[in-house]
């Protein structure tokens, strides 16, 4: 109980140093009745960057968790399963296509449709090479999967940047920027998220069960690989929007969920609602450092991947005690 | 239930040959040695493994699986009993098995056996068809009297197990042999588990040795 209302304080702590602090500092004064230019910031930058950052953080967690579950794998999270790449792919594509005036160009109207499918296949794929090989076959799967398409970004990227200057950069796909102007996108995060945080709660049973035994979850009339491409296909469609908004964002995925099990607990029950309690402040705080209050901005997958790090040479020090699936 | 003619290939190799069999309601035991094809009778049951021949017919019963192997989840004891959802007595049979003090402790730091021993409770609480594959595996003697006793206990559960555990099988109310994928004698303990047929099963000469008029063991 106590750490419940320990996390919440956090939530709001992190919501309030992240409408405060940015590229340019509100004085809190000024958040009751803005005047003049920080009133045109808070309302069309701040705020649904804030709004955004924190329904990310959720998002990821979630998807983080229910990844670790499904593939008995502590270190699994978006990123490091190969579905960010493959999205962020997916969308550079697009653009890649209309920019270049090849066949298909109009899948432009469709991008994050595109960024999805990616999403799904790079993950497929991640999924293919990790089943055959052990516990950290999945790892190095989606590292292996991550490379090949975050190069083709790179490659894709800097092409169509010859031909306009001002596209978001390789960094901005591969390490992530969060600047969400438009409400509109917040509406979608909100509507994801609470899909998301829903749909993990109902089925956070489920999810344990498969979690611990295939043929227990056969006995019990599930299907449990097909359970789990269900539910990569929703991290595929959740990870494939973030993506084609903020550019990749890695990690939180892994450090939430380790935090919430650490604190709280590991069944899926709990990791669901408290990742997605946890996941708001951790990348709101990250995202902190990373949007100029160091002097300047920073991508903020850097952040949260030395944030990360530390965890997962633990995790694999302590030696991952789980058999693979 | 019965099984008819199943035949299992998995990657060119013959699993199971043409295996045949019946379960009634008790404890049924499938005896073989280590790579007979226990576990992939089992599979089959459940619906994990697709047959290359023949069919299984069950009744629709409520079916429950406790594993060989599983994954040592981080979660308390409590969850994984209510993993999946189902709402049982689960208390009823921890006690039963002596681990009702488990409830709140942490599965992934139980030992193998205590483990074990919890999913055995989950399944035989969800199912009144009830599969466990190697029910004494990695218990010490006393929980494997204990398990021993209360699989051959519940009567209103179809209980089907299969090991390499003869000391099971002479209690159980049928018992198949399964050798290299078939099956070489089922019906009751006394008229199957005799001398030349274990022996031709194991592969080592074993001698039968009756403690009194009802029960018996092997050497």
């Amino acid at each position: 109980m106590i750490k419940k209302i320990l996390f919440i304080l956090l939530l709001f702590l992190s919501f309030f140093l992240s409408i405060i602090y940015g590229e340019t500092y509100i004085p809190p004064n000024e958040l009751i009745n803005p005047t003049g230019i920080y009133s045109i910031i808070l309302q069309n930058i701040r705020l649904p960057t804030v709004i955004a950052t924190a329904l990310i953080g959720s998002s990821l967690a979630i998807c983080g968790a229910v990844l670790q579950m499904l593939l008995r794998n502590p270190l699994m999270d978006p990123y490091i399963s190969g579905t960010a790449s493959g999205g962020a792919f997916g969308a550079v594509l697009s653009y890649f296509l209309l920019v270049f005036n090849l066949p298909f160009a109009f899948l432009i109207y469709i991008s994050p449709i595109i960024a999805f499918v990616f999403a799904l296949i790079s993950t497929l794929l991640t999924l293919a090479i990790g089943k055959r090989t052990g516990v950290y076959g999945l790892i190095i799967g989606g590292v292996v999967i991550t490379f090949i398409f975050s190069a083709f970004v790179t490659i894709l990227v800097t092409f169509i940047s010859i031909k306009y200057p001002f596209v978001p950069s390789v960094t901005f796909w591969l390490q992530g920027e969060i600047i969400v102007i438009n409400w509109y996108e917040d509406a979608i995060l909100f509507i994801l998220t609470i899909i998301l945080v829903l749909l993990g709660i109902r089925s956070a049973r489920k999810v344990d069960l498969v979690a611990i035994s295939d043929e227990m979850a056969y006995a019990r009339g599930i299907n449990p690989n097909r359970y789990r491409i269900f539910w990569v296909s929703v991290v595929s469609i959740i990870s494939a929007y973030i993506v084609s908004i903020v550019g990749i964002i890695g990690f939180v995925g892994i450090i939430v969920p380790h935090i919430v099990r650490r604190t709280i607990g590991g069944s899926t029950t709990l990791l669901v609602p408290y990742s997605a309690l946890i996941g708001s402040p951790i990348l709101l705080l990250s995202n902190i450092i990373a949007s100029g209050i160091l002097g300047t901005v920073i991508p903020v997958t850097s952040i949260t991947s030395l944030i990360a790090s530390p965890i997962i040479v633990y995790v694999m020090v302590r030696g991952i005690a789980y058999k693979g699936s | 239930m019965l099984i008819k003619g199943l035949s299992v290939k998995i990657r060119d190799r013959l699993i199971l040959n043409e295996v045949g069999l019946e379960f009634i309601k008790g404890l049924n035991v499938i005896l073989g040695p280590n790579g007979s094809g226990k576990t992939t009778l089992l599979r089959c049951i459940i619906g994990m493994i697709k047959p290359s021949e023949g069919r299984i017919e069950i009744e629709e019963k409520e079916k429950s699986y406790s594993p060989a192997e599983f994954f040592s989840a981080e979660m308390n004891v409590m969850d994984v009993l209510l993993a999946g959802g189902s709402k049982k007595d689960y208390m009823r049979y921890l006690k039963l098995l002596g681990i009702d003090n488990f409830i709140n402790r942490n599965f992934s730091t139980l030992s193998t056996g205590e483990k074990r021993l919890v999913l055995i409770a989950k399944a035989l609480a969800e199912g009144d068809l009830v599969l466990i594959d190697e029910p004494t595996s990695g218990l010490d003697l006393k929980n494997q009297i204990n398990v021993r006793n209360i699989l051959s206990s519940l009567k209103d559960k179809m209980i089907i197990t299969c090991t390499h555990d003869i000391s099971i099988a002479t209690i159980a109310d049928r018992v198949a042999l399964l050798k290299e994928g078939r099956i070489i004698a089922q019906g009751e303990p006394v008229n199957v588990l005799t001398e030349e047929l274990l022996s031709d099963l194991y592969g080592v000469k074993i001698k039968r040795i009756w403690v009194d008029d009802r029960n018996f063991v092997f050497v």
